[in-house]
């Protein structure tokens, strides 16, 4: 080196004339400088890539020197090689750190959007869960209707069976008291015939014939007390009904002592009743004498049928027929004895 | 005794001589540009390393030409050149690495913003 800078120092016409020969603008001298203000003037170098420009400027500015310096050709070309280069290395850079920040503030784009993503896909699964709850309610609610639908129609059911047993239950009732009923007019029927009673327009009428008494006189003999049992027992079994007992006599002898006999022996049936527990309200007696005969006074047989007592049976309800008001006074009578 | 001391002088003078001839020497040979030539390789494995076999094999094999040929400049003894030609392997693998660097980086962010516009667009759905 120090021989040919000396050489420049003792001769600088030689080196003057070496400059006006060199050519003003070296090709690759000016395409380095092109790079390297390109570089210097893009903002994202200036920027980003700092440290590699001012590499690339110092490069630059060592070629510029060497080109002052009259320097060799080939060592001007070498330093611009590497301005050129190290302004490529420094756009390079720029473009490196310009994308790496583009993926920092991506990835936090990139975060935000995945959090927005999950905040609403929650949301969402929030949303479906309430509905599936409200669904389920529903459900729920349908199936509690049901159940209580099916309740109701078992209810309904049993109402109905309940329903029909009672009537079955009424039914039987019935047919018991129908039987009952029939029960009881069938014994009422059997009472009645051991009292030997007929029916009549007035009624059931039960005859008491003249052989139930002592011979002209208002006492009742065993057998008259039998048909008196009899007719307790009759009362008792039928409490509404109400008797009416009357007497009569033939028509031999005074009509007022014959009236007096068929009262008296009315009174001693009544009595006889009255004595075994029978209500006297159910009970009336009145003596008829010698009235209403139903058989002929002028034989013995058919005067032994007029001397009697008539108990005359009420219907259910105690009443009884009236006797007609105008009596058969003298059937069968015949002249008095 | 004068010769003797002439004789003194003059070898003197001569070691003096070769000394400063062998100064010259070594002032005037550049040395052998052993680190220039070991940060180019550094460069070149780090361009390697950045995949610019890749994405920058031009400048990458530039770089591995120019180192291979500083190698043979050394064994020639022309150090000047070999220094010249590290130099620039250096700068050709240094913007090999970069170029590679920069064109993975920008790979990468179009990948995140088409990752980006993917869930924009899953959002846009699930949100309707």
């Amino acid at each position: 080196m120090k021989p040919w800078k000396a050489i420049g120092i003792a001769l600088p016409a030689v080196a003057l004339g070496a400059c006006a020969v060199m050519p003003a603008h070296d090709a690759e001298v000016e395409d380095a400088r092109a790079a390297v203000l390109s570089a210097q003037n893009d903002p994202q170098v200036v920027s980003l890539a700092p440290v590699e420009l001012n590499k690339a400027i110092d490069a630059m500015r060592r070629t510029d020197a060497a080109w002052s310096n009259h320097d060799d050709v080939g060592e001007i070309h070498h330093l611009a090689y590497l301005a050129w280069t190290q302004a490529s290395i420094a756009t390079q850079t720029a473009r490196l750190k310009a994308s790496e920040a583009s993926i920092a503030t991506a990835n936090g784009e990139r975060d935000r959007l995945q959090l927005e993503a999950r905040t609403r896909e929650a949301a969402r699964a929030e949303r479906e869960a309430a509905l599936a709850q409200q669904d389920a309610a529903r459900a729920q609610a349908q199936a509690d209707a049901n159940r209580a639908n099916a309740l109701a129609a078992q209810q309904r059911a049993a109402d109905a069976a309940a329903q029909a047993q009672a009537a079955r239950e009424q039914a039987d009732a019935a047919r018991q008291q129908a039987a009952d009923a029939q029960a009881h007019a069938q014994s009422l029927q059997s009472a009645l015939s051991e009292l030997q009673a007929r029916p009549t327009d007035r009624g059931m009428v039960v005859t008491m014939g003249d052989l139930l008494f002592d011979t002209g006189s208002a006492h009742l003999n065993p057998g008259g007390m039998r048909v008196v049992d009899h007719l307790v027992e009759f009362m008792n079994a039928y409490p509404h009904r109400r008797v009416s007992i009357e007497g009569f006599t033939d028509s031999v002898g005074n009509p007022a002592s014959n009236q007096v006999l068929s009262e008296r022996r009315a009174s001693a049936v009544r009595l006889a009743l009255i004595d075994r527990g029978i209500d006297p309200a159910r009970l009336e007696a009145r003596g008829y004498g010698e009235d209403y005969p139903v058989a002929s006074n002028t034989n013995p047989a058919g005067r032994q049928m007029n001397r009697r007592v008539e108990i005359v049976i009420s219907d259910v309800n105690g009443v009884i027929g009236s006797r007609p008001s105008a009596p058969l006074a003298n059937i069968g009578r015949g002249p008095r004895g | 005794m004068r010769n003797r001391r002439l004789e003194v002088t003059i070898r003197v003078a001569i070691a003096a001589s070769f000394a400063m001839l062998a100064a010259g020497c070594v002032t005037v040979a550049a040395p052998a540009p052993t680190g220039k030539l070991a940060v180019a390789d550094a460069a070149i494995a780090d361009a390697i390393s950045a995949d610019a076999s890749q994405y920058d094999a031009a400048d990458l094999d530039k770089a591995r030409r120019k180192l291979a040929r500083a190698h043979d400049e050394v064994t020639d003894g022309n150090y000047r050149v070999a220094q010249d030609l590290a130099e620039e392997a250096e700068v050709d693998a240094r913007l090999a690495a970069t170029r590679a660097r920069a064109t993975k980086s920008a790979n990468a962010a179009a990948a995140v913003q088409a990752s980006i516009r993917a869930l924009d667009d899953e959002i846009a759905r699930t949100a309707r």
